[in-house]
């Protein structure tokens, strides 16, 4: 069940999308990692000057937020890299967070020592997201080159619901760290966390070789059936009971809002190739400083130094309209399973309008195995 | 009567959101939709306005009467102290 808060800010981002209101933005704060995380696309060494010069400076950040508020921002995630690898980033985010936003930080949370956290605690973010790699130091190191990290991250999601920050845990799946599933999920239920799975790797982030990294779509199927037992079990003996009455009725009169919004939407929408909000309420800027409709997309870009925020998120909204819907997968029978974008279509064939076999192939079997489990309940 | 510190009203996309920052976020860690009435008054009390600045506020920017006016008003105040966002 949803809560009035999560329907408002879908209420908005559905207003957004309409009107063409940059809501959601991401700032790549840092492209330096202190992992190195065999699936991930951007993790330059630590202490690489020759990077750092070329980061976008906190005054810039804070400048392009500034205009981005002014053209109607909401949601920010910082994310990088490691955020807290910058040496400025207390300045940024102190900066930021009197600013009007609803910030989200993405981290590996293993930088965090108590005085950061208790200085989050005292102008918390709205949430923090902390991506859980392994359930042990053997699989931080298998995967991320860094044993120490799994010790240091548990350590700081700890100090950190102790200073009473909203935390999200995230764990991406790999041939490496697979067999943690479990251990991750009980860490997560155990704390009351909410727990993402991020079951889909683009292939830029699939550790030099698709196959050594990436499950392939059976493997795929497999383990987020497990993992959907595994939660039905948590969620059973970690209960939180249910939602107040007050929240429940505010929840309701806004789904009826968005019903209305939703028919104004569909009638918006038409043939675009974009289900999400890239583009048309969401943008992301590399810590270059290019703007993109998000961090998955190449194309189209625009140089934020180069124009003013409002010119760059109009080019990009109208850069999208050249970008063709793949008509196949419009029309395929396994659409609603499916979770296909521009983004994965262009880096999984080099196209945007051709299925990727990958994606079609976990559609298919996805299919199949629920028609046997349906099978099996008939 | 008076606002919190760090809880800022802004319009976004055609609605009127009260958004709360920096320490601020430690009590209220949400947003609170306010309609166009809602924002008026919340304008008006950051300016330093009283309950009755509030009603005669209403009255001469809408159509309405002062008993709506008053039962408006109120129901304001008290879901913006239901919500712990003014100061005691």
């Amino acid at each position: 069940m949803k809560t009035a808060y999560d329907l408002l800010i879908e209420k908005l981002s559905m207003q957004a999308g309409l009107k063409k209101i940059p809501l959601n933005g991401a700032f790549e704060l840092t492209s330096r990692c202190n992992f190195n995380c065999k699936m991930c696309y951007i993790h330059n060494p630590s202490r690489d000057k020759s990077v750092v010069d070329r980061e976008l400076t906190a005054d810039q950040w804070i400048r392009l937020a500034t205009d981005a508020r002014d053209a109607g921002m909401l949601n920010l995630v910082l994310t990088g890299g490691e955020i807290f690898l910058r040496s400025d980033i207390e300045y940024i985010y102190e900066t930021l967070s009197r600013m009007g936003f609803k910030i989200i930080l993405y981290t590996n949370g293993s930088l965090i020592d108590e005085t950061k956290a208790k200085w989050l605690g005292r102008i918390p973010p709205t949430s923090m997201e902390i991506t859980l790699y392994g359930a042990s130091a053997e699989t931080y190191e298998k995967l991320c080159g860094n044993a120490a990290g799994y010790e240091g991250t548990i350590r700081a999601v700890d100090m950190l619901l102790a200073e009473g920050i909203n935390l999200e845990l995230k764990m991406t799946v790999t041939y490496d760290n697979m067999n943690d599933m479990e251990q991750i999920a009980e860490f997560s239920y155990k704390r009351g966390l909410p727990l993402t799975i991020v079951d889909y790797l683009y292939p830029q982030m699939a550790c030099g070789t698709l196959e050594n990294c990436r499950l392939n779509a059976e493997d795929m199927v497999d383990f987020l059936k497990r993992y959907f037992s595994v939660i039905g079990k948590l969620r059973e003996t970690y209960s939180t009971g249910e939602l107040p009455k007050q929240t429940l009725e505010r929840a309701a009169r806004m789904v009826e809002d968005m019903e209305r919004l939703d028919q104004d939407f569909d009638k918006d929408s038409g043939q675009s190739a974009f289900t999400c909000k890239a583009g048309s309420s969401s943008f992301w800027v590399t810590w270059e400083g290019i703007m993109v409709p998000c961090g998955m997309m190449t194309e189209p870009t625009v140089n934020i130094l180069e124009t003013d925020f409002r010119t760059a998120w109009d080019k990009l909204t109208k850069g999208l309209l050249d970008i063709p819907a793949c008509s196949e997968c419009m029309e395929c029978d396994s659409r609603n399973i499916c979770d296909v974008c521009p983004a994965k279509l262009k880096t999984e064939t080099g196209y945007y309008d051709r299925p990727a076999p990958y994606l079609c192939e976990l559609a298919r079997i996805s299919r199949e195995k629920q028609e046997q489990s349906g099978d099996k309940t008939n | 009567m008076k606002i919190k510190d760090n809880l800022i009203l802004r319009e976004i996309a055609g609605s009127w959101i009260i958004v709360p920052v920096a320490e601020m976020v430690v009590e209220f860690n949400g947003l609170m939709n306010l309609n166009e009435t809602g924002a008026f008054l919340w304008k008006k009390l950051a300016e330093g306005a009283e309950f009755e600045d509030l009603v005669s506020g209403l009255l001469s920017e809408y159509d309405v009467d002062e008993e709506t006016a008053r039962a408006d008003v109120q129901e304001f105040i008290s879901q913006l102290q239901e919500k712990g966002l003014l100061q005691q």
